[in-house]
């Protein structure tokens, strides 16, 4: 019988059914700081051992360099109980987990990722199944080696346009939630066609995926072509593609129009969309360019590209956090960095800053930002009020104070 | 025997449910966020054996199971919803924290306080003044983990390790 991408990925990684479910084993293993540090007293309790300590990769990216005495305390649990567990992959304050994940050369494409946090899904840009769990899954992960899982509905969701030079992943992930809401494919396994014109890059592509999670998607694929191949060559990963068969099954099909100008998610949700021009309003105390959903190179290149040589706006904070140490090196190296700070700009160390609300950039009462993270639910990142865009907005908005519409700094 | 249900609408976030503020190691700071980004006063007076009832989507947001953790700190006795979101289900079922999928309308206003009588028996939630709610079971497999008292207690009764795999 044909076969999707999702369903072949499932196949190889399923061990057993047991009644309703499915017993999945993994490739990747993901640990952070925040999550991982509640598993550490269950861990010791269970008293069992690790079933593949090799497939765990263990970032430390949320409290880093911590804001409060409790964060600290609570970074240093995490890290010494990482260094007790022999053979694992450790990796800390080297950038978001889910960036380093993708950056690994071990990390490649038909493999099955779970990791302790909502946006593991965005590995699924790669070609891969990648979902986030909470700390038990992931603790029952860690010593039995394998997940459960209910068979998911499989959604194939093509991409049709062309992508002008102010649209990226960020504005395609909110076209969706726009289009379809989180409800209408809850839990259903995405598997994304980039049948636009113009191919998304690799960082939009990571950008999208990441918005899987507000989506409420189990997986968010997109299925491997010429722009996946170039990526993983680059990082010297020689596993081969794998394709759904043509006519293969799916539960359902979408098709989404490349958006044709700038969006913005208002609060309270990430699918409470509108178009950046109407915003004008709305005036901004913060600007955030980070998060695992926007702080890699193609959103710092793209700060640089509309504030280079301008100021940010009087009493608005503008924060930049490079995704990774990778990120970090590689915008040094091509000057961003020093454009940033002579704009006026903050640059904070790889790590997940204002996202979760739990670090150093969260916004008091009565203040507005704008970042390209990826929740504006009440509450996520300080009391303020939060709009979620690509860095272009993002940049536009430092430098005029209000929402901004990138093509008024176009050249 | 009367109990308390305590009604939220739709699209609850974790971040609603459990504010970042309030993630601890510490159980007496995390007992005291339980729906304080929906109602600050609910937070400090929701009594143990109450039941949360919720609209379409409950628990959408972060992966921080403390968001789950936390209605079993405060004893609630049942989490039901017209639908959940993916993680915070797993969350719940892997904590053994009691939940159902209300199959009916829900006729109370969200942010009330209602007084009920919850047949768990019979599965539904009834009030005084005649109106109820039904209410369905997880899948099998979430009941077994969950009568297990949550999945790591259920490691060595339900799954055989094969470190092989």
């Amino acid at each position: 019988m044909a076969q999707s991408l999702t369903s072949k990925i499932l196949a190889r990684h399923t061990l057993r059914q047991d009644g309703d479910h499915l017993l999945i084993s993994y490739d990747h293993l993901l640990l952070h700081d925040a999550t991982g540090a509640l598993l550490i007293e269950p861990f010791r309790k269970l008293g069992k051992p690790l079933a593949h300590p090799e497939r765990i990769l263990a970032a430390a990216d949320h409290f880093v360099p911590p804001a409060t005495a409790e964060r600290a305390e609570i970074l240093q649990q995490y890290l010494d109980f990482t260094l007790e567990l022999a053979g694992i992959r450790r990796s800390p304050f080297t950038g978001i987990c889910h960036q380093i994940m993708v950056e690994d050369p071990l990390v490649g494409c038909g493999q099955f990722i779970i990791g302790a946090d909502s946006h593991t899904i965005m590995a699924g840009a790669l070609g891969n199944l990648a979902c986030g769990l909470g700390s038990t899954d992931i603790l029952f992960s860690m010593v039995t080696g394998f997940t459960w899982l209910a068979p998911p509905k499989i959604l194939k969701l093509k991409l049709q346009g062309n992508q002008t030079t102010t649209i990226r992943g960020k504005d395609i992930a909110l076209q969706i939630l726009h289009t379809l809401g989180t409800t209408t494919y809850a839990d259903y396994a995405f598997e994304c066609v980039d049948a636009t014109t113009t191919k998304l890059s690799m960082d939009s592509r990571f950008s999208l995926a990441c918005m899987g999670a507000e989506m409420g998607a189990a997986f968010f694929t997109i299925v491997h072509d010429e722009i996946t191949a170039t990526f993983l060559q680059a990082k010297g990963v020689k596993t081969p593609a794998i394709l759904a068969d043509h006519n293969a099954h799916y539960d359902a099909r979408e098709t989404i129009q490349i958006p044709s100008e700038p969006l913005v998610a208002i609060p309270p949700a990430p699918w409470c969309v509108e178009p950046a021009k109407d915003l004008k309003h709305i005036p901004i105390h913060q600007a955030f360019v980070g998060s695992c959903t926007g702080g890699r190179l193609e959103d710092i290149a793209d700060t640089v590209a509309i504030i280079k040589g301008k100021k940010v706006a009087t009493n608005v904070r503008l924060v930049v956090i490079p995704a990774s140490k990778k990120v970090y090196l590689d915008a040094l190296e091509a000057g961003y960095i020093s454009e940033i700070i002579k704009a006026g700009g903050i640059v904070d160390a790889p790590s997940c800053g204002p996202c979760g609300g739990i670090d150093k950039g969260i916004i008091g009462s009565g203040q507005n930002m704008i970042a390209t993270s990826n929740r504006n639910f009440p509450g996520r990142t300080g009391p303020g009020d939060t709009y979620l865009a690509s860095a272009l907005v993002t940049a536009a908005s430092a430098i005029t104070g209000y929402i901004t519409d990138p093509r008024e700094f176009a050249p | 025997m009367n109990r308390f249900a305590y009604v939220v609408g739709e699209n609850i976030s974790t971040d609603l449910i459990h504010p970042p503020n309030f993630f601890s190691l510490d159980k007496n700071i995390r007992k005291q966020g339980l729906l304080h980004g929906y109602n600050p006063e609910w937070a400090k007076t929701i009594e143990p054996g109450s039941v949360i009832i919720a609209g379409h989507n409950l628990g959408c947001g972060s992966s921080r199971e403390v968001t789950a953790r936390v209605f079993a700190d405060r004893k609630i006795k049942l989490v039901c919803a017209l639908s959940f979101a993916r993680i915070f289900y797993r969350n719940m079922v892997n904590l053994g924290i009691p939940i159902a999928t209300i199959t009916s309308r829900i006729p109370w206003q969200e942010g009330s306080k209602v007084t009920i009588i919850y047949d768990e028996e019979n599965q539904t939630i009834s009030a005084q003044e005649g109106q109820h709610i039904e209410l369905a079971p997880p899948s099998p497999f979430a009941r077994k983990i969950i009568s297990q008292g949550g999945l790591l207690n259920s490691i060595d009764n339900l799954f055989q390790v094969n470190h092989h795999g």
